[in-house]
């Protein structure tokens, strides 16, 4: 199961049905909200997130997602890559970086 | 008893403002006190010239200098006896000292003054051959028949160097507010444009891999323009992504690079792209020179940018860049990238931000360069090659930023 969260419902909709394409089950929130309890989600084996957001940050809320599911990998994603939020990345070894636009067949390398 | 003198006698063989002639005799009445308050006159006199820090030149009719005193020797380099009695032409460079008898002249036969009675700036010649700025102020004294000038001047060298450090200043604060703000706003664009770019390229991503596996019948129809759509993206993604470059932070992360296989490794990049367009794209054999201390990864953009820009700027089975690095002096090493391309326009700043003559080019790659370079604490320049092309030029502190640079 894949958690994917982005504000932007286009992009958010079609990498979805993207990975719904390659077999992957698939749970999509385009608001904070809306989003259960994080220990609620069971058999993750990823969460896929935009950075910028209204709100709670991307990084603060991969932060409390490593907190409750501490082996699942996170990919980060942004449309703008500032060296500020690169530097912030790489302190935490359980984030990947990829800049918007991102090809598919990276997402699906860094899920296999 | 009465006493004689003659000004030059008493004071010293330096000639000083007196409405009587030179010649003429005064008869001193009471001769001790006279002589005596002449002598203090004299030494007060003498005083002011040898602390006045200011240069004080005087000369007679004839422009030969009669007075030459210490903050004179100090600014011009000459001994005082070297220059007594010589013309003061010999303090000037030209056009001054070819005008200067022309203009005495005149000034006799008409009374017209440029100088005398203002303050000029004006420049002036050292023993050494240095010309230098100067605040001249010129005054008039006529002993009789014969016409004696003193001029005042002020080396102003330190002071027009500061102002020209203080509007260089000025004009790199002006500079960094104006890409501040076009980074900001670039920044707005980066991300306003790269979600919907992200949600096109996904879709389109999705529609190709379905055609691809056969849910569509017939396949090509889709497949085709899926594909155009797809590399459209990619492209508006990569100018995206060079607006992105643009808009980040400059911070440098400083290691010793060795230049000469930095260089072929940056080559190496552009080869495949070059060979296709049958341009030849090589590095010169450099010798041996220190390694460069520069951020790694915004030297490879500084070198990516300069590399494209000459790739796309010569012709297509004919063209020839090529890259070289040496010494430009000790403690400056430079780069060049030569090609033999159109050349640049006269009249374009190709390192102004969306300046460009290529159809499809954005104007952004060379503005980036510029500024990294500068990050770095160097300078990037271009002129044209002789037999057509241009030379760009990246000269880079061996030491990194606030290295020395001559």
């Amino acid at each position: 199961m894949v958690l994917l969260l982005d504000d932007d419902d286009d992009f958010r909709l079609a990498l979805a049905a993207n990975l719904t394409d390659d077999g992957y089950g698939v749970r999509d929130f385009g608001h904070l909200a809306e989003i259960p309890p994080l220990e609620s989600f069971e058999a993750l084996t990823m969460l896929i997130l935009d950075q910028q957001r209204e709100g709670e940050s991307g990084l603060a809320f991969a932060d409390r997602f490593h907190a409750a599911h501490p082996r699942v990998p996170v990919v980060m994603l942004t449309a703008y890559e500032s060296d500020h939020l690169r530097a912030e990345v790489a302190r935490r070894d359980f984030v990947t970086l990829r800049r918007k636009p991102v090809d598919y067949a990276e997402i699906a390398r860094l899920l296999s | 008893m009465a006493w004689t003198m003659t000004h030059r006698t008493v004071y010293l063989n330096r000639v000083v403002p007196s409405r009587a002639p030179m010649t003429t005799r005064r008869r001193i009445p009471t001769p001790p006190q006279a002589l005596h308050d002449l002598q203090v006159t004299d030494a007060r006199w003498q005083a002011v010239l040898a602390t006045a820090r200011d240069a004080i030149v005087a000369i007679d009719g004839e422009a030969r200098i009669t007075l030459f005193n210490p903050a004179a020797e100090a600014v011009f380099g000459y001994g005082r006896d070297e220059v007594l009695g010589r013309n003061v032409t010999l303090l000037m460079p030209p056009p001054y000292s070819e005008e200067h008898d022309e203009y005495l002249r005149r000034y006799r036969a008409t009374g017209m003054a440029r100088a005398i009675g203002r303050v000029r700036t004006v420049e002036g010649r050292r023993k050494n051959g240095e010309v230098f700025p100067l605040e001249l102020s010129v005054s008039e004294a006529r002993l009789g028949a014969e016409l004696l000038y003193t001029a005042i001047l002020r080396d102003v060298s330190d002071r027009r160097a500061a102002e020209h450090e203080l509007r260089e200043m000025q004009r790199i604060a002006a500079e960094r507010a104006r890409l501040a703000d076009i980074g900001a706003i670039t920044a707005k664009i980066v991300h306003d444009l790269g979600n919907p770019l992200a949600a096109l390229s996904m879709q389109a991503q999705l529609i190709l891999r379905r055609a691809r596996r056969g849910d569509f019948a017939p396949v090509a129809p889709v497949e085709a323009p899926a594909t155009q759509i797809l590399q459209t993206l990619r492209r508006l993604a990569g100018l995206v992504r060079e607006f992105n470059d643009f808009a980040r932070d400059q911070r440098l992360n400083l290691h010793r690079i060795e230049l000469t296989p930095f260089l072929a490794s940056c080559v190496d990049l552009w080869l495949a792209l070059a060979i296709e367009h049958g341009i030849a794209l090589s590095v010169a054999d450099a010798a041996p020179l220190p390694a460069l201390r520069a951020d790694e990864v915004m030297l490879r953009r500084i070198l990516d940018n300069l590399i494209k820009n000459a790739i796309e700027a010569v012709p297509a089975g004919s063209g020839e860049v090529r890259l070289s690095v040496a010494a430009a002096n000790a403690v400056t090493l430079r780069i060049t990238v030569d090609d033999n391309g159109r050349g640049i326009p006269d009249g374009l700043d190709v390192f102004r931000l969306f300046e460009t003559t290529k159809p499809e080019g954005t104007g952004i790659g060379l503005a980036v360069a510029k500024e990294l370079v500068a990050a770095h604490g160097g300078t990037i320049t271009h002129q044209p090659r002789r037999g057509g092309g241009t030379s760009f030029r990246v000269d880079l502190p061996v030491d990194g930023p606030g290295g020395r640079m001559p």
